[in-house]
């Protein structure tokens, strides 16, 4: 599939409870502390893990891992629960959330069958070690039975401004209904989404193979990907107008004092269209992805070295865009 | 403890039944629990009375099994009600789906229009859904049409199977 920037990553979950304990939510500290501790032994010698507990870590660190989609907001608000991240940050297990485990592998781009393959040994490893709560009828039993049978969630990040802004993404969504796909914003509340990036998943995770939920998702990214496409032809039949959106994007981002998130995020998806049309160069893609989780208020703080207030991270907000933009990206010339 | 109904199995569910002012507990295992589903639903408005007591049936597109207080079934494990699962979607052990497997497949099955695993298998275990699955899904079919003959003869199987699991001691 030609991905022309649309595709960001891909994500999978697989979500274990260990048999004989009560889920998460019905459990004690002792409980939580016999799970935390089975997973960290069981991890040993795998890959080099760093291990941070919720009730021990700052509120901003939290935010931070937040915004890397590394937990999330749940874990971060429970006080017995902890995650394992891997030194590139591409994994993370979750360790009392919603349900004793979640698995999760985090890659860049379309890389289901690299992220399964990758979720799958280390659930191999955590399988031999823990007990596993399984049943021949419902498959890996989870507190919610919306994750029985595989317990397997895997997810897309789609940069979507065209079907966006022609307010066709439904249809697009709702087209390919019979793979039974969920679709919601990963930045900003509700259908609004900043930064036109969405997060494309299955719905069912029982009934189904791993490899015929990973295929589907498959299915359902490149029916979404072929409609963006399309879009993007029609939204450019009015080449003055989107050329003078992405160039007074680009003008802002390069030249403002302040600027908040949602603010940041809309011209920064202005930019990445203004690079598929050809109006604009950015020379590293993965820099530009980075760009975005940086400039959240939390990654923000990180970055100034303290903790600040909003108007604060406001002009530092602005200084970083626009020094990393002239650094990557490029106007061009019509 | 030992299922009052059949005497072999465990019991693995706490049903409360009423009959003329009178409450006893019933501690049933999952397949009579199972059995004893399928009765009421042949013959709800006569044994809705009979065994629950209910005046007044709360969630009846589901079997109509919950008295209005609706704690009929208590996972013995994390006390988990029904109603709360019914409710909100979550159970509180591995456990209540076994004590609550009946009710459970129903909801399951509307939730991901399927109630058999077909994937990944824990390590160790002798592999997911399988006959045991079929059959189960099989039983839920001839029971829909009112076979009974085929009901009683799946579940005759399925109490095979069990039993053999049971005794190679598999969970």
């Amino acid at each position: 599939m030609n991905n022309n920037g649309m595709i960001i990553s891909t994500r999978i979950r697989l979500a274990r409870n260990i048999d004989g304990l009560p889920f998460p939510h019905r459990m004690s500290d002792a409980h939580a502390t016999k799970v935390i501790d089975g997973v960290s032994k069981s991890l040993e010698g795998v890959d080099r893990f760093s291990r941070f507990d919720m009730n021990r870590i700052s509120p901003l660190d939290k935010s931070i891992l937040i915004e890397k989609h590394l937990i999330s907001p749940d874990l971060a608000e429970g006080k017995l629960g902890s995650v394992l991240i891997d030194t590139d940050e591409n994994v993370s297990i979750m360790v009392n959330e919603e349900d004793h485990i979640r698995e999760q592998v985090i890659l860049p781009g379309l890389s289901l069958d690299q992220a399964y393959d990758r979720i799958n040994k280390i659930d191999d490893v955590l399988s031999k070690n823990l007990k596993f709560a399984f049943s021949r009828q419902f498959g890996y039993l989870t507190a919610c039975a919306t994750n029985l049978g595989t317990g397997m969630r895997a997810s897309v990040m789609m940069f979507l401004p065209a079907l966006t802004i022609l307010k066709r993404l439904d249809s697009a969504v709702s087209a390919v209904g019979r793979l039974n796909m969920t679709v919601r914003g990963v930045y900003g509340e509700g259908s609004k989404a900043d930064g036109f990036l969405y997060q494309i998943s299955n719905q069912h995770t029982l009934g189904l193979k791993e490899s015929e939920i990973i295929d589907s998702v498959r299915s359902a990214i490149a029916h979404i990907a072929q409609n963006e496409e399309n879009a993007r032809e029609i939204l450019k039949r009015n080449e003055p107008e989107i050329l003078d959106n992405i160039y007074r994007a680009w003008g802002v981002a390069t030249n403002a004092y302040s600027m908040g998130t949602d603010e940041a995020m809309r011209l920064l998806a202005m930019i990445k269209l203004g690079d598929y049309y050809g109006y604009i160069k950015i020379s590293d893609e993965n820099v530009f992805q980075k760009l975005i989780t940086h400039i959240q208020p939390a990654n923000m703080q990180y970055i100034g070295g303290r903790n600040m207030e909003p108007e604060e991270r406001d002009i530092l907000r602005a200084r970083y865009i626009s020094a990393n933009l002239t650094t990557i990206a490029k106007r061009n010339n019509l | 403890m030992r299922c009052t109904r059949c005497g072999i199995r465990e019991a693995v569910i706490e049903v409360k039944q009423t009959i003329n002012n009178r409450t006893q507990d019933m501690y049933l295992c999952s397949e009579c629990a199972a059995q004893l589903r399928n009765e009421i639903e042949y013959n709800k408005s006569v044994l809705l009375g009979q065994m629950f007591g209910a005046q007044k049936v709360v969630n009846p597109g589901f079997g109509g099994l919950f008295e209005a207080d609706g704690r009929v079934a208590v996972c013995p494990g994390c006390k988990t009600t029904s109603e709360e699962f019914l409710n909100t979607g979550f159970v509180g052990c591995p456990r209540c789906y076994e004590v609550f497997e009946p009710f459970v497949r129903r909801t399951v099955k509307k939730l991901q229009h399927s109630d058999i695993h077909v994937g990944k298998a824990p390590y160790g275990s002798s592999g997911p859904g399988g006959e045991e699955a079929a059959l189960r899904a099989e039983l839920d079919a001839a029971l829909d049409r009112q076979d009974y003959a085929l009901a009683t003869k799946l579940t005759e199987r399925l109490n095979q199977i069990m039993q053999r699991r049971e005794d190679k001691g598999e969970q």
